[in-house]
């Protein structure tokens, strides 16, 4: 099985538990009531013989990628965009490019899992961009416009 | 100007680079290949996510 593109099902769940604060607080977030802080988030690079897809409901080292100034586990998302909507679409993309620093990655890998670190590791989403490597170079995730047109993540 | 190689740091006008543009169905992504001679010595890769993800309420109602 490969990997795919998708919103992991278990997010879709957990948005009705109140699971993830992406980008912005409310007065019910787990942590405190009196100064609530936003999840944080983080990517991490599987390689084309995993499985990630709509079915990972988590965070899991197997068949992520290893190599030169790669951290299991990924890098951290800017998550400073709160969530919003426009018509009947609600939308949300990070803030920021998702970058992985001089590294060395030779196997070939093609889909990061969005994941929020706060909560249990709880998976967000996949996303497959097709086989890659990197040497002594930078890997660099562009954020499409955080529009109801473009946004990354898009509940109609 | 140097630039890090699997070789240490060259000098970039040693360097002979390469853009080399891939699109998918969801996906743009340019690979900037430097070489050495005929070797990769780096490979820096940018992608652009062009098609968001979707979860859609079809026909969803609260209620009976």
């Amino acid at each position: 099985m490969a990997n795919s593109s998708a919103i992991c099902t278990s997010f879709k769940t957990e948005l009705m538990l109140g699971a993830h604060q992406l980008g912005s607080v409310t007065i019910v977030s787990r942590t405190s009531l009196t100064s609530p802080t936003t999840d944080s988030l983080k990517a991490a690079l599987y390689l084309t013989t995993g499985s990630i897809g709509a079915g990972t409901t988590a965070y899991s080292s197997t068949n992520e990628v290893s190599g030169t100034n790669y951290t299991a586990g990924g890098v951290s998302v800017t998550n400073a965009t709160a969530p919003t909507s426009s018509g009947t679409t609600a939308y949300w993309t990070p803030s920021a490019a998702i970058t992985y620093t001089t590294v060395t990655l030779s196997t070939a890998f093609d889909t990061v899992l969005l994941y929020n670190s706060t909560q249990s590791n709880r998976a967000i989403l996949a996303y497959n961009f097709g086989s890659t490597t990197v040497t002594a170079g930078t890997l660099t995730l562009n954020m499409p416009t955080n529009d109801s047109t473009h946004a990354l993540i898009q509940l109609n | 100007m140097k630039v890090f190689t699997t070789k240490g740091l060259i000098e970039f006008s040693d360097l002979r680079v390469q853009d080399v543009v891939e699109t998918g169905d969801n996906h743009r992504k340019i690979l900037s290949q430097y070489f050495l001679g005929d070797e990769l010595v780096r490979q820096s890769v940018f992608v652009d996510a062009l098609r968001p993800l979707e979860a859609e309420a079809v026909g969803g109602k609260v209620g009976g």
